[in-house]
């Protein structure tokens, strides 16, 4: 049995190694997305991904142009049905992975002031104000403004040779709204983190978790997350965007990335 | 982390400022009522209402368009302008529309607009120098014809508003405030 001191350094050894990884992992997979989006090779974008006879829809997007026809689409529907399941088995993890927002938002002066008290009724208000917008103006608001559909339109134009400068002003409005309001877009702001977290009460899979027997609680997982999460202290991660940071910012590699929360047997 | 109440005016302030300024200047760029050129919606598009309502901003007709005929506006609504391509009516658009804001059509008879001549702005309005859109449109619908003085016509009731006439107009394709600048022959709704 190795002594408690191998068994810390080989510990962090573990997570710088893993340190190093994941925010390249990310950014090359929200890259790759882009690139294949941008070069119209495969007709799609975030908002709609083919699959054959099917699709996977944005859920709000869905939500936003059947309240804005009154109109029941079937195509969108059983498209947000697939990506509502995909949310609940993956949570947030959208958001860290694929959205660009990750990388252009929270770095505004005071997004490290606290969230909203009642989080999840704001949360709720958000999704049902977004519906509401659409339907008050008869087109998906949102969707107009949405950064990961921004993105992907100036993905596209970027591929078609059209003009970037409707991206680069719509993300502008958004970051500077971001610094006015003093919050975190990805934490309070955005509709579709807001949908992403409420589902994400639901998710089993690909949970971070403190091992008890090596954390002493520092609180620099907290530090390091853009949802203000603490491995310690926090009860309810669904807003936990599978980003790892806190895996790789703990120093004594206390963080596990467990692929499945269903505990099937417990033996003794 | 400790607040500074502080009435200097700091580095956060100033990026406060500049921050919103900046975005309240590309709100406005975006959003101000500019002079456009004339453009009209993919086949199959839904009358006007519907269509902003219906339409999800995916972009998927513009990737899906082997011609480049169809454009982005700052809204993310697609459009046809005829000046980055023309439209064959190859109905890859209206296949891929996830909404149902392209809705299928017939393309023998589908037109999605009517091409117009601006006489001011014509070089064979000038002079009997140009034959470029009528050319073009010999191959497709005919719909171009010329007089007498060699000035081009557009058939209103041939015209299926392709853009190809607009596209292959040498004037140039930049479209300014002063309307100077920007096609000869456009096609609107």
């Amino acid at each position: 049995m190795a002594t408690p001191n191998a068994l810390k350094s080989k510990l962090k050894k573990k997570s710088k190694y893993f340190g190093r990884f994941w925010p390249t992992t990310r950014a090359v997979t929200t890259i790759l997305f882009f690139v294949f989006i941008g070069s119209t090779l495969w007709a799609g974008s975030s908002c709609y991904l083919d699959l054959g006879a099917f699709g996977i829809a944005c859920p709000l997007g869905a939500a936003q142009v059947m309240a804005a026809t009154g109109t029941f689409i079937s195509a969108l529907a059983i498209g947000s049905l697939i990506s509502l399941l995909l949310i609940v088995a993956f949570g947030r993890a959208f958001c860290s992975w694929i959205c660009p927002g990750r990388w252009i938002f929270n770095r505004g002066p005071k997004t490290r002031t606290k969230s909203w008290k009642y989080k999840a009724w704001v949360q709720r208000a958000i999704i049902g104000g977004v519906v509401g917008a659409a339907w008050l103006c008869h087109t998906p608001v949102f969707c107009v403004i949405c950064p990961v559909g921004v993105a992907c339109r100036g993905a596209i134009a970027a591929g078609t040779a059209g003009s970037l400068a409707p991206t680069v002003a719509w993300m502008g409005v958004l970051v500077g709204a971001e610094w006015a309001s003093g919050l975190s877009w990805c934490r309070d702001l955005c509709p579709l983190g807001a949908l992403f977290t409420r589902l994400s009460r639901l998710n089993p899979f690909i949970k971070v978790k403190k091992n008890p027997e090596i954390c002493k609680p520092c609180n620099v997982c907290e530090k390091v997350c853009i949802e203000d999460l603490n491995l310690s202290s926090s009860v309810d991660f669904s807003s936990c965007t599978k980003c790892f940071e806190c895996e790789a910012a703990c120093p004594r590699g206390a963080v596990e990335i467990k692929l499945s929360q269903i505990e099937i047997l417990r033996k003794g | 982390m400790t607040e500074k109440h502080s009435s200097r005016f700091t580095r956060r302030d100033f990026l406060q400022i500049t921050g919103g300024l900046t975005s309240a200047g590309m709100l406005f760029l975006l959003l101000r009522p500019k002079w456009t050129f004339n453009s009209v919606h993919p086949p199959g598009a839904l009358p006007e209402g519907a269509f902003e309502a219906t339409c999800i901003r995916c972009g998927r007709c513009i990737s899906a368009c082997n011609q480049n005929a169809i454009s982005l506006d700052e809204e993310g609504l697609p459009y046809i302008d005829g000046l980055s391509g023309w439209c064959d009516f190859s109905m890859d658009c209206i296949e891929v529309c996830p909404s149902g804001a392209l809705l299928p059509l017939d393309p023998a008879t589908a037109k999605i607009g009517t091409a117009i001549i601006d006489r001011d702005r014509c070089i064979a309005w000038q002079y009997p120098a140009c034959r470029l859109c009528y050319e073009k449109c010999l191959d497709i619908q005919q719909a171009i014809w010329l007089d007498d003085d060699l000035s081009p016509h557009v058939d209103e009731v041939l015209c299926t508003g392709c853009a190809a006439c607009t596209n292959i107009c040498p004037k140039s394709a930049l479209v300014g405030q002063n309307k100077k600048n920007g096609k000869a022959i456009s096609i609107i709704g």
